[in-house]
């Protein structure tokens, strides 16, 4: 408690607006279900009291948290950027089996092996990229197994 | 039937030598194995074994989605076939997966783990089934639980099957029939002019504790280099063109089991494993000097204990080595002699099936696994396997003519066949340390027959030792 309105100061230098008064409602929120909390010994069977607290206290704002605003993306992307769009949405096309712990390569002749028809743009794009991992490993080529 | 073709001449034995000992010439064959798929090449274990059910699925998929339609899409055109994402509530149809059975009694890492404070681990048993065992199919996205008309006992987790029936409110299954992918298509078999045999012996069991089967596997070997009787049946010996010995030549006990011996005390003692490949290449010798030897590894053989098996390497065979006709193969074995398909295992995969299902017979199983085209359905649950990616080799694409198992408890065989007049010759090869006995088949006619080495003693005793039980209570 008592440390709560230097979080709020913080807060209010790096954030934007809408983010303070999120942080602000929810260290009010804690404020007073902290103060419930410590009344409670004094009287009994309090605690649907304290969580009736809690509900108006959000009702009774009016005004609710709107998410931050998105950035506006840029609307360029580089060729790199749509050929690793372009592999990983075959990574998650679950008709050509799991992905993890082989190459997209071998995913991709697994595939073809087996008549499934994999996409032959992806092919190309594996072999001119022999020696980038960002290419030639799946998308969770770095998590252990 | 090679009995038949015994015949013993008179007074070759009883008659003094001849001026020329006559010579037989062996019956060759022309040969080609077919282990190719079961040789593992780089070997990474970096894999999960998600792959080999995916590639497993997507093999099967395609024959059994034709079955389907053959067996139930006849009447009013062809049935739905859907996957398991797309069912609605109470429209008939059908669904293919991998089955996969819930079993309570299984062995669980685990659960040993989660428990290892205040109880002992589960103790081994024969089987794992138990009445509340559940089955579940599951395709490449989605799972659901099987109920109605399908004994659950009968599966095993792994294989791959179409089911027709109909999805209840409760997001069940209602099961009103079932079908397995069936035989592959066969190649057509050559045309033979003579008799020749093909004998299969498994279980050797070298090193073990006793030392029984001694004098029927030296029999044996006689028998087939011609040692043994007159000139008519050494003759009739020379047919017998090839041996195939199915797995676990070494016994079980030659397998170091107590790991947890110090490594000072074990620092001078030998492995059991080393005198029993050498008694084994001292009868390898014997053999391959006069006919061609396939050797498989077993479950006990010091080679890799994952499917596939790689062949026993040559290097501890010093005597037979030199010889062209010593073959070490794979444990899946697969191989064409003389036009005739040979397909089998050491008796792993069967000995698994036996534990997680209902079925008891070895013949039964075997059966089974070719109905579903499947080898050993039940790796890599509960059968070591190696993680395969690309496709499972265990698929069976191509019918065998003849299809084993080998240590299995008896001799059993049977003619079976397919739906497209495929014709199979399944064959029990039974262990030959507790049986000594071995089998034969007639390549012309797909025929089989068991031949037994037992002396006289070992029967007599099991006979003396059941008299013995028998009169017991009664006195």
């Amino acid at each position: 408690m008592r440390h709560s309105n230097h979080n709020v100061g913080i807060c209010y230098k790096n954030r934007k607006y809408d983010d303070v008064i999120m942080w602000m409602i929810m260290d009010g929120l804690i404020l007073i279900f902290l103060s419930c909390f410590s009344a409670m010994p004094a009287k009994r069977g309090l605690i649907t009291d304290t969580f009736k607290v809690v509900k108006r206290a959000r009702t009774r704002d009016q005004k609710p948290p709107s998410p931050p605003e998105s950035e506006p993306e840029i609307p360029v992307i580089s060729e790199r950027e749509r050929d690793l769009q372009e592999l990983k949405t075959f990574d998650l096309d679950w008709h050509f089996g799991p992905c993890i712990g082989i190459s997209r390569l071998q995913r991709w002749e697994r595939a073809a092996l087996h008549g499934l028809d994999p996409p032959r743009e992806i092919k190309e794009l594996l072999q001119s990229n022999e020696d980038d991992p960002e290419y030639t490993q799946c998308l969770w080529r770095d998590y252990p197994l | 039937m090679f009995s038949d073709t015994v015949v013993q001449k008179e007074s070759t034995l009883l008659g003094p030598p001849g001026p020329a000992e006559p010579v037989f010439e062996r019956e060759t064959l022309s040969y080609t194995s077919c282990c190719d798929r079961f040789q593992l090449g780089e070997r990474s274990f970096n894999r999960q074994y998600a792959h080999i059910y995916a590639a497993r699925l997507i093999q099967m998929r395609g024959v059994l989605e034709q079955r389907a339609q053959k067996m139930w899409g006849e009447e009013r055109g062809p049935i739905p076939i859907r996957k398991l994402g797309d069912l609605k509530i109470g429209e008939q149809c059908v669904i293919v997966g991998t089955v996969f059975k819930h079993m309570e009694l299984q062995p669980s890492i685990l659960r040993e783990i989660s428990e290892e404070h205040n109880l002992l681990p589960q103790p081994p048993r024969a089987k794992y089934i138990s009445q509340s065992d559940e089955l579940i199919l599951e395709d490449e996205l989605q799972r659901i639980r099987l109920e109605g008309s399908i004994d659950t006992a009968m599966f095993v987790t792994g294989t791959v099957i179409a089911v027709k029936g109909a999805e209840r409110n409760d997001g069940k299954f209602t099961v009103e029939d079932f079908c397995l992918s069936d035989l592959p298509e066969q190649p057509p078999r050559q045309r033979l002019e003579s008799n020749r045999f093909v004998l299969l012996a498994s279980g050797f069991s070298l090193g073990g504790t006793s030392a029984d089967s001694m004098l029927g596997l030296q029999l044996l070997v006689d028998m087939v280099t011609g040692h043994l009787g007159d000139q008519g049946e050494q003759s009739s010996m020379a047919s017998i063109s090839r041996i195939l010995l199915a797995g676990n030549l070494l016994s079980r006990n030659t397998q170091n089991k107590d790991s947890n011996k110090a490594k000072y005390l074990t620092k001078k003692t030998q492995a059991g494993s080393v005198e029993a490949v050498r008694l084994l290449d001292e009868l390898l010798v014997q053999l391959v000097a006069s006919v061609p030897v396939d050797v498989m590894p077993g479950q006990y053989d010091p080679t890799n204990y994952t499917l596939p098996q790689q062949p026993l390497h040559r290097c501890m065979f010093p005597l037979s080595n030199p010889y062209p006709t010593l073959q070490l193969v794979t444990n899946p074995y697969q191989a064409c002699v003389d036009g005739v398909r040979f397909l089998g295992t050491s008796g792993q995969n069967i000995c698994d099936i036996v534990k997680y299902s209902s079925m008891d017979d070895h013949l039964e199983v075997l059966e089974r696994t070719l109905r579903q085209r499947h080898l050993a359905p039940t790796a890599p649950d509960t059968l070591g396997c190696y993680p395969f990616y690309q496709s499972d080799p265990f698929i069976v694409d191509v019918c065998p003519h003849v299809y084993f198992s080998g240590n299995a408890p008896c001799y059993q065989s049977k003619r079976i066949t397919g739906p497209e007049g495929q014709d199979v010759l399944l064959v029990t090869i039974p262990e030959f340390s507790s049986t000594q006995t071995a089998c034969l088949i007639n390549l012309r006619t797909l025929e089989c027959e068991q031949i037994r080495f037992s002396s006289f003693s070992t029967e007599d005793n099991e006979e003396t030792e059941m008299n013995v039980k028998y009169l017991g209570p009664a006195t």
